[in-house]
């Protein structure tokens, strides 16, 4: 494929129309990018292979940044890869900064992009190579080092934290063992025999949870509306010049290597970026304040991590998180089979997503910053307009999502559940990540013990997991040392 | 007033406890960790968090002033009207439709977030309804119930 193929309006059509639908269905609060795929796939039928490819990738690309907007207008993560984003991006902007928090992001995550992107096109193969090293003991140090990272990064009361992800760890639990055909707290119904779906998860606890905690504060007077300023565009610049490119490459070397980790997710990418930025700065308690470098280490980390995630997807076949589930599905459907020969034998198919994976990055980059103003005025809107609609939205998205009305009460739970735990100083974030990483962390641990017939040294024999678990003991003492954090966000109000 | 780290610790304790009761009957595993083992360690690690923030906040309460006893905060009667409203909302989605459903829903909403009664609270709703009917039905594709009209 070469550059005069995007000349093609077929293609050019579906790399711009499934970029501008992935960041649209990433901006919008109780949509997410898998839920985007999921229904768009039907409508990729129509295409050729190629326009279908690239257009999934956009859809892809352009979800996993499209998160970051309502995470930094709403405080409404549009996926959970976006949930240490809205921390200092939805700061910054209650500052009247929000050009700066979404020009940083759309910047951080054109960097990202393309770096994971590089590492894809160079190192695949060799880099399928160094995950297969990762079996269950290193995968086990890995999942618990994440947990901890988040419960260590989040504002607030260290204790309240860990609660907070033990409660995700027991949502995780729901539903069949993942070794053994054992049921557990199903209550004997059929709908949660399948586990609690995530869905509703994201979209109670940040969507749902937070419209129950903007009704029930102190109504103020709406501010003068900003006008909308279109030479506030690059108003981000000096900020992302001061942080510095050691914290882009950082933060773009954890997503890529995290990606490129089978069944690791975006998630697990942005939490440890946003962790050890904080650990490594010269001030962690400026974290959750509204800080340049609590919007550029994750969002570098999970849009670097798409391109990473593209490696065992394409050389294995093993999805990193449900998005890439879904777009492998869709792949498969068009004639892309993964496995070690698909490089060399299948170019034909490969390069159209390669072509477009980069593309869409630039994409992502003139869309960001020309809408940049629309999105920033989004902090203006009157609440009694757009919470209705937000409310609406979710519920509507969770129906369309699982087809049921218990996935609408489930949110609806989850949103009281979210709308408590933030009342009482307990954060939300550490809960999704307990009920992602929760089957991850069990399933690895017991298959772990099981090769070791028992023996627990396997997890510090392996020199990888050893060091882990190493780095686990130093995140605890450290921030554990730092003694009461400040409150942030629900915590303060 | 109960200490809010009281009334959080002591839910907190009551659930492990609650958890660690629904666990009975779980198979433990012979020789490797089996289906209870980690529903176990939760409900034990859930035990003792819940039981150092309950500490935490008797300690912090004795530090505290009595305070003048009051009721809910308006604040707070808001979120729960909401809360029974969206519970509403999915209780009438099927029977009712989407239309129907979704119009009464982000009414009742916009009154709640409105500070005085303008014309937001007649135009928002139908105006919501059907942008998220166009976005879902006519953009996605999505079915939506069509309730007593079909």
């Amino acid at each position: 494929m070469t550059l005069a193929a995007l000349l093609d309006p077929g293609l050019l059509a579906a790399l711009l129309g499934g970029t501008f639908l992935g960041i649209v269905a990433g901006a919008v609060p109780g949509l997410t990018a898998t839920l985007a795929i999921a229904l768009l796939l039907p409508v990729t039928y129509q295409l050729s292979a190629t326009n279908a490819i690239v257009m999934m990738t956009g859809i892809f690309t352009g979800g996993i940044y499209g998160g970051s907007i309502a995470a930094i207008t709403l405080r409404i993560p549009g996926a959970p890869a976006s949930a240490m984003t809205m921390l200092d991006g939805n700061a910054m902007a209650m500052k009247g900064r929000a050009e700066v928090a979404i020009g940083l992001a759309t910047f951080s995550s054109f960097v990202g992009g393309i770096v994971g992107g590089v590492v894809l096109v160079l190192f695949a193969p060799q880099l399928a190579r160094v995950a297969l090293t990762f079996q269950s003991p290193e995968m086990f140090s890995l999942v618990l080092l994440a947990l901890v990272a988040i419960a260590t990064a989040t504002q607030g009361s260290l204790v309240k934290s860990m609660a907070a992800t033990v409660i995700g760890l027991m949502l995780s639990t729901v539903g069949i063992d993942p070794l053994l055909p054992a049921p557990r707290f199903t209550f004997g119904s059929v709908n949660f025999l399948v586990g609690v779906p995530l869905l509703p998860v994201v979209i109670g606890l940040f969507a749902v949870a937070e419209l129950f905690r903007r009704v029930g504060q102190p109504l103020v007077a709406p501010g003068e509306v900003a006008p909308i300023r279109f030479d506030r565009v690059f108003a981000f610049w000096p900020e992302a010049k001061r942080v510095g490119w050691k914290l882009f490459g950082k933060s773009s070397a954890i997503g890529t290597l995290v990606g490129a980790l089978p069944g690791a997710g975006a998630a697990m990418a942005a939490f440890l970026a946003y962790s050890e930025a904080k650990r490594s700065s010269g001030h962690p308690e400026r974290f959750g304040t509204g800080i340049p470098e609590g919007i550029v280490a994750p969002e570098t980390a999970n849009n670097a991590m798409t391109g990473g995630a593209l490696i065992p997807m394409l050389a294995f076949g093993i999805p990193g998180d449900a998005v890439t589930a879904v777009i492998l599905g869709g792949l498969m459907i068009h004639g892309i089979v993964p496995g070690p020969r698909l490089f060399s034998e299948s170019a034909e198919l490969i390069a159209p997503l390669f072509m477009a994976y980069f593309l869409s990055y630039f994409v992502i980059l003139v869309f960001g910053l020309a809408l940049l103003p629309l999105y920033a005025r989004i902090t203006s809107v009157d609440h009694a307009i757009l919470f209705p609609l937000i409310g609406a939205v979710a519920m509507v998205a969770a129906f369309v999502a699982e087809r049921t009305a218990f996935a609408m009460y489930l949110t609806v739970a989850i949103g009281v559940l979210g709308y408590v735990l933030q009342r009482y100083g307990y954060p939300v974030i550490p809960v999704l990540m307990g009920l992602i990483l929760g089957p991850m962390l069990e399933s690895n641990f017991r298959r772990a013990l099981i090769v070791s017939d028992g023996d627990p040294m396997i997890f510090l024999t392996s020199p990888v997991s050893a060091l882990l678990l190493v780095v686990v003991v130093v995140f605890l003492a450290y921030f554990g040392s730092l003694g009461r954090r400040p409150a942030t966000g629900a915590e303060a109000s | 007033m109960v200490h809010r780290d009281v009334a959080s610790g002591g839910t907190l304790v009551a659930v492990a406890v609650a958890y660690f009761l629904g666990t009975r009957g779980m198979p433990v595993g012979q020789g490797e960790p089996g289906p209870a083992f980690l529903p176990v360690v939760l409900a034990v690690a859930l035990f003792v968090l819940g039981f150092a923030t309950l500490v935490g906040g008797m300690r912090a309460a004795q530090t505290e002033t009595e305070g003048t006893e009051e009721g809910p905060r308006p604040e707070a009667r808001k979120a729960w009207l909401t809360i029974g409203l969206t519970i509403g909302y999915v209780w009438l989605f099927d029977p009712l439709g989407f239309m129907l459903s979704t119009l009464a829903y982000t009414f009742g909403v916009t009154a709640l977030f409105q500070r005085e009664r303008s014309r937001l609270l007649y135009v928002v709703p139908p105006l919501c309804t059907l942008a998220i009917y166009l976005f879902f039905r006519v953009g996605l594709g999505a079915r939506l119930p069509g309730g007593p009209f079909g």
